[in-house]
């Protein structure tokens, strides 16, 4: 009768201790992006709440880094990125809108050069509130080729996810293609939004 | 009376001997979690970490750990030396070599120079402010602070809603006509 009470009361100390604890699949490698070699995904997320599905989104901020040697024209990357997050959002369910968006879409681009978190949080300014950091865990520094995409709850100021992809980028891709690029980029990164992608997504 | 070991008998105990022996492993894991309430257990190679971040309420994770390389691997570590711009809510911002006095001054000839009709204009060593209009009527305000180390941070917003484009072609004007006294 021992063995019978034990038999049952394992598997509920077992299952009690992992209370809370999800198991996700792993990410599926990414898929090749023009332009783009050996990217690599850096995502920060809220971990307190169920990332939103639905909603209207507005303009963060845009960062833009680049060395100038590369002769870059940052409006131009700007434009690109914005047309590649206005179809790729609608995807996630979100809605552009020009006045009093749920959420702020924020983006930096590095190019040869690179930022840390806390000079791409200061450049918020009041729209975004970011918590301090604690114990001796480092702060995420970004370097060389990388896009972060920021979305920040607009009531709130708070950061709700910030995906980061770094890669080799091919500075002599023809113009004509660099939209291609940055659509295979926000997808890229897009992927991991809310979650990370099971395998064959 | 003793009771006789049914085959679910030996099941149970089989059961028992493998959580038994896994015990150990799972408490481990199972406080390695508990750290960060709700934590994502992310299996798989590619995912390195899991939610200590130093940061309360946030996790992170990371996949496709290569090496990268970059662009312009030559140029690091802060905005000097890069184009380096922030445009939000129609405001350009960027942090350029000068003093105050020296970037109101090439920011002023260089609007001049362009057709744009200087409105306005003050500065001191501290700071210093500029507004001009276009041809059609459309305002150019541009504010300057100093930001130490002999560097200005450059504030301009071009109509309302600001423009970046027309913002940076500006910049890049005034930039190349920036003369740092003391032949920096």
């Amino acid at each position: 009768m021992r063995l019978t009470g034990l038999t049952i009361l394992a598997p509920l100390v077992f299952s009690a201790f992992l209370m809370g604890c999800r198991t996700d699949e792993e990410p599926t490698a990414a898929g090749p992006i023009e332009g783009v070699t050996n990217p690599s995904v850096e995502v920060l997320f809220d971990n307190t709440r169920a990332l939103p599905v639905t909603g209207t989104f507005g303009w963060g901020i845009s960062l833009l880094r680049v060395d100038p040697a590369l002769n870059v024209s940052l409006s131009e990357v700007e434009e690109r990125l914005h047309q590649s997050l206005l179809s790729a959002l609608p995807g996630e369910g979100f809605v552009f809108t020009n006045t009093s968006p749920d959420y702020l879409v924020g983006f930096a681009v590095l190019a040869g050069a690179s930022l840390d978190e806390a000079e791409l949080n200061r450049s918020y300014g009041d729209l975004l509130a970011f918590p301090a950091r604690t114990g001796a865990a480092p702060a995420l520094n970004y370097s060389a080729g990388v896009l972060i995409v920021d979305i920040v709850e607009s009531a709130h100021s708070h950061l709700l996810w910030r995906g980061a992809i770094k890669a080799d980028i091919d500075m002599q891709l023809p113009t004509d293609r660099k939209q291609a690029r940055c659509d295979g980029a926000i997808r890229e990164l897009l992927r991991h939004y809310p979650s990370p992608p099971a395998t064959g997504k | 009376m003793r009771e006789q070991p049914t085959p679910i008998h030996h099941l149970a105990r089989s059961w028992l001997d493998t959580i038994t022996r896994t015990l150990p492993a799972t408490l481990l894991l199972a406080a390695a979690c508990g750290i960060l309430p709700g934590c994502r257990l992310l299996v798989g190679t590619t995912v390195v970490a899991v939610g200590a971040v130093g940061l309360v309420g946030y996790g992170v994770y990371k996949t496709g750990e290569a090496a990268v390389t970059g662009v312009g691997s030559a140029v690091s570590g802060g905005a000097k030396g890069v184009n380096s711009v922030v445009f939000c809510d129609g405001e350009f911002k960027a942090t350029c070599d000068g003093a105050v006095d020296d970037v109101w001054l090439a920011s002023a000839s260089t609007l001049k120079a362009n057709g744009f009709r200087l409105v306005s204009g003050n500065r001191d060593a501290l700071s210093g402010h500029l507004e001009a209009a276009a041809w059609d009527e459309e305002k150019i305000a541009v504010k300057l602070d100093d930001a130490g180390q002999g560097q200005t941070t450059f504030r301009m917003r071009i109509g309302t809603k600001g423009n970046l484009k027309k913002s940076e072609t500006l910049y890049n004007l005034i930039v190349a006509n920036i003369t740092r006294r003391g032949g920096a």
